[in-house]
């Protein structure tokens, strides 16, 4: 019997067993009452609460049992009550009840007699509480005492002097008599609560730890009722209770009573009396056990204060009289420094803690983010490097609340963050750099002078390069992932007010940078820095045009354009270096009117179409962009222009489909024939353009006759097929009719026409519907043309369809 | 014999009745001779009259003849006795006191006769007394004396009690006591005075300096010990009258166990030192602890009980009534300078230290196993279900140490529940509370 099995089935045939005795006295007391027999009531409610004295239940069957208990001992609490009406005293009463034999009924007829002593005005209050919470000290099994202890707070909870209550007087005692009855209830009951922990085999003892837990709220419902007297001012608190309560949690050095009184108090207590008494409760923080989780303790202190000042605004002044955060953060690293054994994870989460209250309460104090930063430094650099996966879960939240809460480039440029980072391993710092990056998307911050985004790109160098330890882990598609977000981080980087200057030194960082980062990422990384820079060269042409050259001028930007769009080449990622190179040309000749330089984009773009474009759809595109962009650019001197032509007439012969190249030397005619613009000088030359026409409509006929060697007919994909390229001949020529090109006459027209009706009745193209879709619109085209009336009408004249 | 004789002279051939006029004292306190009841040894109630020392005993003897005889008689005379009789000399009591008055000479009655009587200012040091090894009784004896052995005998026995000054209060008895292996279980117990009335309350408190050892609970006996005899030939026994829980449970170092015992619910008298030479009963509080093993340690002191004066508890003070408690300890433990001063009074006391063992418990088989049943009845009256860890470690010490235990259980379920104690009303006028001197 030494140490109760608390086997489940057994527990249940005793429980069963003891509450039906209960019954059955209870039975029997209220017959007793009913006949206003003292004697008898008192003898079955001692053999009732006699059940009370077992000790094979577990505290939660006990529970059932002294629940069940209480019940019955109510109807004798009323009875007790009319005993004074009956003209005997309840002093007679409280006195009978204690010749009970044995202590554990005696208490609790004690208690109820005793309440009903104070009720009748017959003893002071004050008097009578001392007395039992003293009698009551007879009970020093853990279990039983605490019940008891429970009872008597329960029976006693209403008849405390408290100021404002009708026992409060001269006898009766006042406030502090009754804080003092809670204080010694509170003390006694904690003393058996953490006594149970020592009870039993090592082997019980999480078991044991379970059981205690659901005890818990026995204890803590004496700080409640303390919390809940009237007459509890901020000066008693701070003076006695507070003092007293912390004690007895400080010296009970028991890990989950601390715990859990710790909270308790911070839960039960009013926000404003923490604020004043912070010294001292954050001051037994320290001295806690190593188990404790100080952290959770510290912040639910936080946040409620946090709620505290949030709510009200006055409050924020009255922190920083008490200066609050200075205190806690003294104690986090009190905390810290006693317990060099407590993980990072709890470190970590104490700071983040401590953060989030600075950043609630302080939002303008930055210097306080840093001071948290550089002792939760400290505090873990002193555990080495971070591993666990919760201490690195917790690191990357700490550094996370203040991107959330302040401006991402501001904490950056805090002194400690950086430090903190670097103990993360390599993984998680690329998890904190994501952070850090998204951060500044979602928040549309910014980047506005080279230093920060020097700042910003040592931050996030995980994705900016290949860290030592993280090559292995990382995939292609982490690696483009992390390229991406650096893409979009680009268009953060903005310097104020359109200064290209500060603009061109960011994007060189920016480049220099990226260029760090490997092909893999540069492939992502530079076109849009490329871009960026455009939509710079823009504003500086235009600033140039107007006379206010800045420092860095268009030339400069070209150079960096060039670099960037070579380094893209060599990559090699020669399509996009090509297209870049291509708009790079345009944006030269046309915003900036350099023609020097939009040739050297031209030619380099040239070199990459014959050297590093290995495909032929390839090939078919970039000749395409190719001519498109010769087409729009006009401040190419005519040689050149001549030149660059030639060139691309040449790569037209070379494609290696008949249609491909049927349709480049179509494209090609319209590198002689540009738009009008207002201000530049169109280069027309019409005799080229009908060449290349004409050679288009040769090459057509080409691939017709081919189709006829392979006799098949076009697969059903492939779109218009050869006979298509008569329709599209056709409304080039068209085109140029239209835009006015003397070398092509109606008559000309005429014959085309002829010949591409024959072509769309012939056998291949009957069926072709998209074809004949086609034809039909040109043809309409034609028709409506001549229906306009007026100069174009007249030209159409003449054109049968 | 009487039957032979009732042929020729009736079986009585008178009655005698006596009557007690009230004494002075009775008479001032407004009316009748107050009475007493007492229990017999088979628990049969007796109502008796109620004397002191020195009161002046009188009354009327009324002789009445059978209607229509003559009786004869060679005189007529009342005796006062006092006598103690020794359970082991049963049939012969040692009369300490023997008064007689001559009502009448011998004579002829043919009508009653009533005989006044008086004896004044009697001197009776010893209170009346029932226990288990010896009794004082007084008695007053009225003789029709006739011859041939046919003489009328009436007794009448009355009860005395005498209040006593109250003794000098003493010291707290205070005392340290380390039981067991050494450095496993010490103690420091303290109780408030050494002498107590009988509606007293003993206050106290147990604090515990080292407990190396688990406890299982702690309790208080009161202890009557009568000793016959004197030297070599003197015998004691012990039984006891009360038992009482004080604690449950295993205190640690620090702890500090209050104390506070009514006297009042428990059949008690004064201790008496020296009764003629030829008993004394002194009382003892026991002080008993037991562990989990239902090992028992306990140490005894010797409590003087005195009978104070009677008042009426309507006229003390309100304040009198309150609970009293002593004074609370002081954080820091007795410093061991303060430990000699105690030890002599312990040896005063004869206490020694008793460790666990039937041996010590030995003072007489009987008379524990009284005590075990005491404490049952006590705290499950009427035989109600005894449950819980101490009944069944009670039973376990129980079946160690006693023999004659069921017939005791048995004779302590026809007494009744100590606990119900309104069965007698405090008439006498004991107040709930102790004393209203403090």
């Amino acid at each position: 019997m030494v140490e109760p099995s608390y086997a489940p089935d057994e527990q249940k045939a005793w429980l069963k067993d003891a509450s039906n005795a209960v019954k059955r006295h209870g039975f029997y007391l209220r017959k007793a009452i009913d006949d206003d027999n003292m004697k008898e009531a008192l003898r079955y409610s001692a053999a009732l609460l006699g059940e009370l004295r077992t000790s094979l239940l577990s505290p939660q069957k006990y529970y059932e049992l002294y629940m069940q208990a209480c019940d019955e001992l109510r109807n004798l609490e009323m009875f007790f009550r009319e005993e004074q009406a009956k003209g005997r005293p309840h002093a007679d009463l409280y006195d009978l009840v204690q010749h009970a034999g044995n202590i554990v009924p005696r208490l609790y007829l004690l208690c109820t007699a005793g309440a009903c002593y104070i009720r009748g005005g017959e003893a002071p209050a004050m008097l009578i509480l001392r007395d039992v919470v003293e009698m009551c000290k007879g009970v020093q099994h853990p279990t039983r005492g605490l019940f008891l202890r429970a009872y008597l707070v329960q029976v006693m909870r209403g008849l405390l002097p408290d100021t404002g209550s009708k026992f409060e007087g001269e006898e009766g005692g006042n406030v502090v008599d009754a804080l003092e009855f809670l204080l010694v209830n509170f003390t006694e009951m904690n003393k058996l609560w953490v006594r149970m922990a020592h009870q039993g085999s090592p082997r019980d003892r999480e078991k044991r730890d379970r059981e205690r837990s659901q005890l818990s709220d026995l204890v803590g419902k004496n700080l409640t009722y303390l919390s809940q007297l009237d007459g509890l001012t901020f000066q008693l608190y701070r003076d006695v209770v507070l003092p007293r309560v912390l004690e007895q949690v400080v010296s009970c050095r028991d890990d989950i009573a601390q715990q859990y009184l710790m909270q308790c108090v911070i839960m039960v207590f009013p926000d404003e009396f923490h604020l004043g008494t912070l010294q001292s409760l954050l001051g037994a923080l320290p001295q806690l056990q190593p188990g404790v989780r100080v952290h959770t303790v510290l912040s639910l202190l936080m946040d409620r204060l946090a709620n505290y000042a949030a709510g009200d605004h006055s409050v924020v002044t009255q922190m920083s009289g008490v200066d609050a955060f200075g205190q806690m953060s003294g104690v986090a690293l009190k905390v810290v420094e006693q317990h060099p054994e407590m993980p990072g994870a709890d470190v970590a989460a104490m700071y983040s803690a401590l953060l989030a209250f600075s950043g609630t309460v302080y939002p303008d104090q930055l210097e306080y983010v840093d001071r948290v930063l550089q002792t939760c430094h400290n505090a873990l650099q002193r555990r080495g490097p971070i591993t666990d996966p919760r201490a690195e879960k917790q690191v990357v939240a700490l550094l996370s609340t203040p991107l959330d809460k302040y401006d991402v480039v501001t904490v950056l440029g805090l002194a400690h963050y950086p430090s903190v980072m670097e103990l993360l391993q390599p993984r998680v710092k690329r998890e904190v750099a994501t952070k850090i990056v998204q951060t500044v998307l979602r928040g549309g911050t910014l980047i506005t002078s080279v230093d920060q985004a020097e700042m910003l790109f040592s931050f996030i160098a995980p994705l900016v390069r290949d860290m030592e330890g993280l090559q292995d882990e990382l995939d292609d598609e982490d690696i483009a992932e992390d390229a991406s977000l650096l893409a979009r981080l680009v268009h953060q980087l903005r310097a104020p007010g359109g200064d290209t200057d500060a603009q061109y030194s960011i994007l060189q960082a920016a480049q220099r940078h990226f260029l760090t980062g490997g092909p893999q990422r540069a492939r992502h990384t530079l076109t849009p820095l490329a871009f960026a820079a455009l939509q710079a060269v823009r504003a500086v042409a235009a600033a140039e045009t107007a006379g206010s050259p800045p420092k860095v001028d268009a030339a400069a930007w070209y150079r960096f354009l060039h670099q960037t769009a070579s380094e893209l080449a060599a990559v090699p990622a020669a399509e996009l270096a090509l297209q870049l190179f291509l708009t790079c040309a345009h944006s030269a000749s046309e915003e900036a009117g350099l023609d020097v330089t939009a040739y050297e984009f031209f030619e380099q773009a040239f070199v990459l179409y014959e050297e590093s474009i290995p495909d032929s759809r390839q090939e078919v595109r970039a000749l395409q962009s190719i001519m498109g962009t010769l087409n729009r650019c006009y401040a190419i001197a005519p040689e050149e222009r001549a030149a660059l032509c030639h060139k691309a007439a040449s790569y037209c012969a070379k494609l290696l489909k008949r249609v491909d190249q049927c349709q480049a030397v179509l494209a090609c005619s319209h590198l002689h024939w540009q738009p009008e613009k207002e201000g530049k000088q169109a280069a027309r030359d019409e005799q080229a353009v009908l060449a290349c026409l004409k050679r288009a409509l040769k090459i057509a006929n080409a691939a017709q006759q081919q189709l006829a060697v392979a006799a098949k007919r076009p697969a059903a994909d492939a779109g218009l097929g050869p006979g298509g390229l008569f329709v599209e001949i056709l409304n080039h020529y068209l085109y140029f009719f239209d835009q006015g090109c003397q070398q092509i006459t109606a008559a000309v027209l005429q014959s085309l026409l002829e010949l591409v009706a024959n072509e769309m009745a012939a056998e291949g193209c009957r069926d072709n519907e998209p074809l004949q879709a086609f034809y039909a619109n040109t043809l309409t085209h034609i028709r409506q043309q001549k229906a306009k009336g007026g100069d174009v009408a007249a030209r159409y004249d003449t054109l049968q369809v | 014999m009487n039957k032979l004789f009732g042929g020729l002279v009736g079986a009585t051939p008178c009655t005698v009745q006596l009557e007690l006029r009230p004494s002075a004292g009775a008479t001032a306190a407004g009316g009748s001779q107050p009475t007493v009841t007492v229990k017999n040894k088979r628990d049969e109630v007796e109502t008796m009259p109620l004397f002191a020392n020195k009161d002046t005993i009188s009354g009327e003897v009324k002789v009445t003849p059978i209607p229509g005889r003559r009786t004869e008689h060679q005189g007529i005379r009342i005796q006062l006795l006092g006598e103690v009789e020794l359970a082991s000399e049963r049939g012969h009591p040692h009369q300490f006191l023997s008064l007689v008055r001559d009502l009448a000479p011998p004579g002829d009655l043919t009508t009653q006769a009533s005989l006044p009587f008086e004896f004044g200012s009697v001197e009776m040091q010893y209170e009346s007394y029932r226990g288990a090894q010896a009794q004082v009784r007084y008695l007053l004896r009225v003789t029709v004396a006739r011859g041939m052995g046919g003489s009328v005998v009436k007794d009448h026995a009355f009860w005395v009690r005498n209040t006593q000054e109250v003794p000098p209060p003493g010291p707290p008895i205070k005392m340290e006591m380390e039981v067991g292996i050494e450095d496993c279980l010490h103690i420091e117990f303290e109780y408030d005075r050494g002498a107590y009335h009988m509606q007293d309350t003993v206050l106290g408190r147990i604090h515990f300096l080292l407990v190396r050892i688990k406890l299982k609970h702690m309790e208080l006996e009161i202890r009557r010990r009568e000793t016959s005899g004197a030297g070599a030939a003197a015998k004691s026994e012990s039984e006891t009258v009360a038992k009482y829980e004080i604690m449950d449970g295993a205190p640690v170092r620090g702890e500090c166990i209050p104390i506070r015992l009514s006297l009042r619910p428990y059949d008690l008298s004064p201790s008496y030192a020296n009764v003629f030479n030829k008993f004394s009963v002194r009382y003892f509080i026991n002080l008993v602890l037991v562990d989990e093993e239902d090992r028992r340690y306990f140490k005894q002191q010797e409590i003087t009980l005195y009978r104070r004066p009677e008042e009426d508890p309507q006229l003390r003070p309100r304040a009198a009534r309150l609970p009293r408690r002593m004074p609370s300890l002081t954080p820091s433990p007795t410093p061991p300078a303060a430990s000699p001063a105690a030890a002599p009074a312990a040896g005063a006391n004869g206490g020694a230290v008793a460790a666990a063992g039937a041996a010590a418990q030995r003072g007489g088989a009987s008379a524990a196993a009284g005590e075990v049943a005491a404490a049952e009845g006590h705290l499950m009256p009427g035989g109600a279900a005894s449950v819980g860890a101490d009944a069944a470690g009670a039973a376990a010490a129980e079946q160690r140490q006693l023999e004659a235990q069921p017939a005791a259980v048995q004779q302590q379920e026809e007494k009744g529940p100590p606990l119900a104690l309104p069965a007698e009303p405090p008439a006498t006028g004991a107040s709930p509370l102790g004393d209203g001197t403090s």
